[in-house]
């Protein structure tokens, strides 16, 4: 993950400014629709621009050499998370440590069953793999897919879609099994649906998305650390 | 001058993230996980033994965060490669990310609504 200096090129900044365009108005769209998590930006996103590059014939791969250096700032924009996560340490001694359990089995579990349903799928085992990081923020998704041998692109619309369908599920399943605790709520919403779980959790209450928040940072690091010993100790 | 300052201190922040970054890059040579992840571990270690987050790093990555799906665009777009392979086992694919998804809200709220009653239920606690 070199950068060179490329980017300066007219072309290149032609389309970073294409991109940047086309994020801010996914963003303002997505607020406009009071932020319902069916309209994920990234969607929005994806479809506007791939009708865009259609239009100007512009190959994918073209695409992403272009705008090279947005990918390239992906490496020090996962680092930044370490600041969240210092802050939750804080929070986690205030807790308690039991409040890792629930985290700890939720995060285990959500990619355990996804891989155990295609399991026997002839489906390629890239694919299968990229399953494996579905709860985790996408940036650590893509460094951590890509690491395990599945396939990093794929990896982060998994994430996307199983953040979607958990925001949007919550509601009705919450309500349906009596799921009344403002905290069982964050966490189930953080360690499960990550950073659109947690905005969701947000709209629920401040309490719940802070405790969202908590499970977020913890889950996503916790997943991004065992899944690749694990791989290696199986070898 | 003072703008002046500002401006090198947020440089100073964001070329901390990037060496944070390259140092995971190159212990991931050594220890078998990802470079990203190890920047990060490295970087909340710092500030575990510093105790605080200096102001304008605490400004520049939340700023970073706070536009992260912007980075990902550009990587993303590239799941259409795999559009015609995905085809096929797309329904497959959709319903185990559902499937999961609701089993383990459930799951991890249970265990933590249970928790909570629990202590709730310990007198003097």
């Amino acid at each position: 993950m070199s950068l060179d200096l490329s980017f300066l090129s007219p072309s290149s900044l032609l389309w970073l400014g294409v991109t940047l365009l086309v994020y801010f108005t996914a963003i303002a769209l997505f607020k406009r629709l009071g932020r319902n998590p069916l309209f994920h930006p990234l969607i929005f996103c994806l479809l506007l621009l791939w009708a865009i590059l259609e239009l100007c014939e512009l190959p994918i791969r073209e695409y992403q050499a272009q705008v090279n250096l947005l990918h390239w700032l992906l490496g020090p924009a996962t680092v930044a998370l370490a600041i969240p996560l210092f802050g939750q340490l804080q929070a986690i001694k205030k807790a308690g440590s039991q409040i890792l359990l629930p985290i700890i089995i939720g995060g285990v579990l959500a990619p355990l069953i996804a891989i155990g349903w295609v399991y026997a799928e002839p489906l390629a085992l890239s694919i299968k793999l990229s399953l494996l990081t579905k709860s985790i923020t996408t940036p650590l998704a893509m460094d951590t897919a890509n690491y395990i041998g599945g396939v990093p692109e794929l990896a982060a619309v998994i994430v996307i879609f199983t953040g979607i369908a958990g925001a949007v599920m919550c509601g009705g399943l919450f309500k349906l099994f009596s799921i009344e605790n403002e905290q069982a709520k964050g966490i189930a919403l953080g360690t499960v649906a990550h950073a659109i779980g947690t905005a969701q959790a947000f709209q629920i209450s401040q309490k719940t998305g802070a405790f969202a928040t908590l499970a977020l940072c913890i889950n996503g690091v916790l997943t991004a650390i065992i899944l690749p010993l694990l791989f290696l100790w199986l070898g | 001058m003072q703008s002046a300052m500002l401006i090198i201190r947020y440089s100073l922040a964001f070329l901390v993230l990037i060496g944070c970054w390259q140092c995971g890059v190159w212990l991931s040579q050594l220890v078998p996980l990802p470079p990203a992840l190890l920047g990060l571990l490295l970087l909340v270690s710092a500030l575990l033994w510093l105790g605080q987050v200096p102001k304008a790093l605490h400004r520049v990555a939340q700023f970073m965060v706070l536009h992260l799906l912007l980075l990902f665009i550009p990587a993303t777009m590239g799941v259409l490669f795999y559009a015609e392979q995905l085809k096929a086992h797309l329904w497959t694919i959709i319903a185990a990310i559902l499937i999961s998804t609701v089993l383990s809200l459930l799951i991890t709220a249970g265990i933590c609504q249970w928790q909570q009653r629990r202590l709730a239920n310990v007198p003097g606690s």
